[in-house]
């Protein structure tokens, strides 16, 4: 077993190695990083962890995108399918990066527009850029979530 | 930087599998069509930076304690329930 262990500043984390993802083009702002792990706890719920194996303290918040807009809709193109090896959307799961200003969690936006999809199938990532005018860059968070709940009542 | 010149239709070629051909042109906008195997991403320059600026700036702001967030999640949730 290659156990690997990672101090982190919210923790430290320990992992099989063999659970990671390959990211080929890394994540835009850590290209040198290739491989990474999904990290979740209980006292971190609803946010989660992607956190760079080949680097030291490399962790980017992510959240389901699904909890808080229920109708979230990534177009994901066929080369990016076929390049995680991916048959379907069912196939994949979708993760958006999560920004908590000093201004508290009121205000924590989230990153529509550029979603982490991962096949844990095949072990392999990749961070997509939407162009879709419905999602926006820096999405707050609840915001997203009261507007979700309020279109789910309309129906 | 090397620096060629295209005419519409013209093509260059990268290395053994890219290929980079000028589609169309109107007045400062030039279309491109690329060729590439399917384990080449490609980004517009100006959308990779402010998604990498993004990132960067979610890995610096410190996570102490989330605040209640999940509670107040369910809570939305389970208030929006009781009002069907």
């Amino acid at each position: 077993m290659a156990y690997m262990k990672k101090k982190l500043d919210i923790g430290e984390i320990e992992f099989d190695e063999k659970e990671a993802i390959y990211f080929k083009f890394g994540i835009p702002g850590f290209e040198e990083c290739k491989r990474y792990v999904l990290y979740g706890a209980e006292k971190f719920k609803p946010l989660m962890f992607i956190v760079g194996v080949d680097t030291e303290n490399l962790r980017l918040p992510v959240m389901d995108p699904f909890s808080f807009m229920i109708d979230y809709d990534p177009k994901i193109s066929r080369q990016d399918m076929e390049f995680l090896g991916a048959k379907g959307k069912e196939d994949i799961a979708v993760f958006v990066v999560v920004t908590i200003p000093s201004t508290g969690m009121k205000d924590m936006y989230a990153n529509m527009l550029a979603p982490i999809l991962i096949n844990p199938d095949t072990k392999l990532g990749i961070q997509i850029a939407l162009e879709d005018d419905r999602y926006k860059l820096r999405q707050n968070v609840i915001q997203a979530l009261q507007e979700s709940l309020g279109k789910m009542k309309e129906k | 930087m090397l620096i060629l010149s295209r005419k519409k239709g013209e093509s260059l070629i990268i290395g053994d599998s890219v290929k980079i051909k000028v589609l169309a042109v109107h007045g400062n906008t030039v279309k491109i069509g690329i060729t590439a195997p399917k384990d080449f991403k490609i980004y517009r320059e100006e959308i990779y930076n402010v998604i990498a600026n993004e990132n960067i700036e979610s890995t610096t702001m410190p996570i102490n304690e989330l605040g209640g967030l999940l509670e107040q999640m369910n809570k939305l949730k389970k208030q929006e329930g009781k009002n069907d």
